[in-house]
């Protein structure tokens, strides 16, 4: 059952988190290794190119600064890309002030895509990271989170700030969306 | 392209795909994607889907781990604005960061303070502006027998005499100091004290004898002690220039 296989997960992390409370500095190191790359792949989904690792490591800074109120009711990978997604956000703002962006759209989401072009060789998958970049950004949000990362929708729901009814809805237009894109 | 009528099993094919539901959960999957054209299309999609994430980040954990300082140690840092901290009793609540809220209160203060204190030079230009209307005010309401007798000239010092027949404040202090009596021009003695309006009239509406009167005065000061104040303007009651002219 897949909500067992996240118990597991949550009771896990939650044994990690009690361990590095307790000092156990190697408990850290055994949660940024679980999170990292998965936080990473959502970095890139959300748009960010040059600063994958950089984000990675606030993600991971804020979230121990402010462990103590985090009391597990989502996972922790869920908490993890909740906070990714502000500062991501965080950033694009800061840096459409600096004026390094024109304006916040959805097609930033697709350039770290575009940087991985070359690490994907198959017709199929490029035609389909084609797909997901035509989609809206919480479509494409969702869309990812739900099928590359295997979130729920109530997950996705705290994840992107919604209601679960909302990312369901986003998800199978998402999916409509894609279908029409690869089959014309 | 058609979809499956069976939305509970279309809602779970991304858990199918990624293989993360239990034995039976997907073997009950499995028969109906046997059988369903529509779903095995969208099962052979999600596949592609799932294969295209990106895999190649390369993430320093060492670096992150050593970011993280010592257990039970406080950062200043926190959480983001807007994320959901979820907190296990009484029931799940949405606690936004103490930092974040900090910050916005420090900024309301500052708000506010910004507030007063254009609200306050706001109101002290007025005291101010009507202060200078009362002068004003006090000039029209003489007498109308003494406004008869003394006209206002176009000088802004004409406005500024009125405080002399008033004779309160500092201001008149100031005024009954900076000018002095001085005789007109039938060479009787003006007590600026007294007749509080005066004539402070353009020289060109003076004739040659009384400017040169003016002239003569004027030389007459020049040895004077530093006792005597020294004539700043000439001033001429109206009524006795009009009458000789």
């Amino acid at each position: 059952m897949i909500e067992a296989e996240r118990e597991d997960d949550a009771s896990l992390d939650r044994t990690l988190i009690e361990r590095w409370r307790d000092g156990d500095e190697r408990a850290a190191t055994a949660i940024v290794q679980r999170h990292a790359q998965a936080l990473a792949r959502f970095a890139v989904r959300l748009g960010m190119t040059d600063e994958v690792d950089e984000v990675v490591q606030d993600t991971f800074v804020r979230a121990f600064s402010a462990l103590d109120g985090f009391r597990s009711d989502s996972s922790l990978r869920t908490w993890l890309f909740a906070i990714e997604r502000r500062l991501v956000i965080d950033r694009r703002r800061s840096g459409a002030r600096r004026g390094r962006e024109v304006e916040v759209d959805d097609s930033h989401a697709a350039t770290g895509y575009d940087a991985l072009d070359v690490l994907v060789a198959d017709e199929a998958s490029q035609r389909m990271m084609l797909a997901i970049k035509a989609l809206t950004r919480m479509q494409r949000d969702v869309f990812t989170l739900r099928v590359q990362e295997g979130r729920s929708y109530k997950e996705i729901a705290e994840i992107l700030d919604t209601s679960e009814g909302a990312a369901r809805v986003h998800y199978h237009n998402a999916m409509r969306a894609v279908k029409e894109f690869i089959h014309d | 392209m058609t979809e499956c009528d069976n939305a509970e099993i279309r809602d779970v094919l991304p858990d199918y795909v990624a293989e993360t539901l239990s034995a039976a959960q997907m073997s009950r999957i499995s028969m109906h994607v046997a059988e369903c054209g529509a779903c095995q299309a969208e099962v052979a999609l999600l596949r592609v889907a799932r294969a295209s994430r990106p895999q190649a980040v390369h993430i320093d954990v060492d670096a992150i781990v050593a970011r993280l300082g010592k257990p039970g140690q406080a950062t200043a840092l926190s959480v983001p604005s807007g994320v959901r901290v979820a907190v296990a009793a009484p029931s799940a609540v949405q606690v936004p960061s103490m930092t974040q809220r900090a910050k916005r209160s420090r900024r309301n203060v500052w708000q506010f303070a910004a507030t007063v204190a254009v609200i306050a030079i706001g109101g002290l230009s007025v005291v101010v502006a009507r202060s200078g209307t009362a002068g004003l005010n006090n000039v029209s309401g003489l007498d109308s027998t003494q406004l008869s007798d003394f006209a206002v000239g176009a000088s802004p010092l004409s406005s500024l005499s009125a405080p002399l027949g008033s004779g309160s404040g500092a201001t008149a202090q100031m005024f009954e100091q900076t000018i002095p009596p001085l005789a007109n021009a039938d060479g009787a003695t003006v007590n600026a004290s007294a007749q509080s309006v005066v004539s402070v009239g353009d020289l060109s509406v003076y004739t040659d004898a009384e400017l040169q009167r003016m002239l003569d005065r004027l030389d007459k000061w020049d040895g004077a002690t530093s006792s005597e104040v020294m004539p700043t303007m000439p001033l001429v009651p109206v009524g006795s220039r009009g009458a000789k002219e």
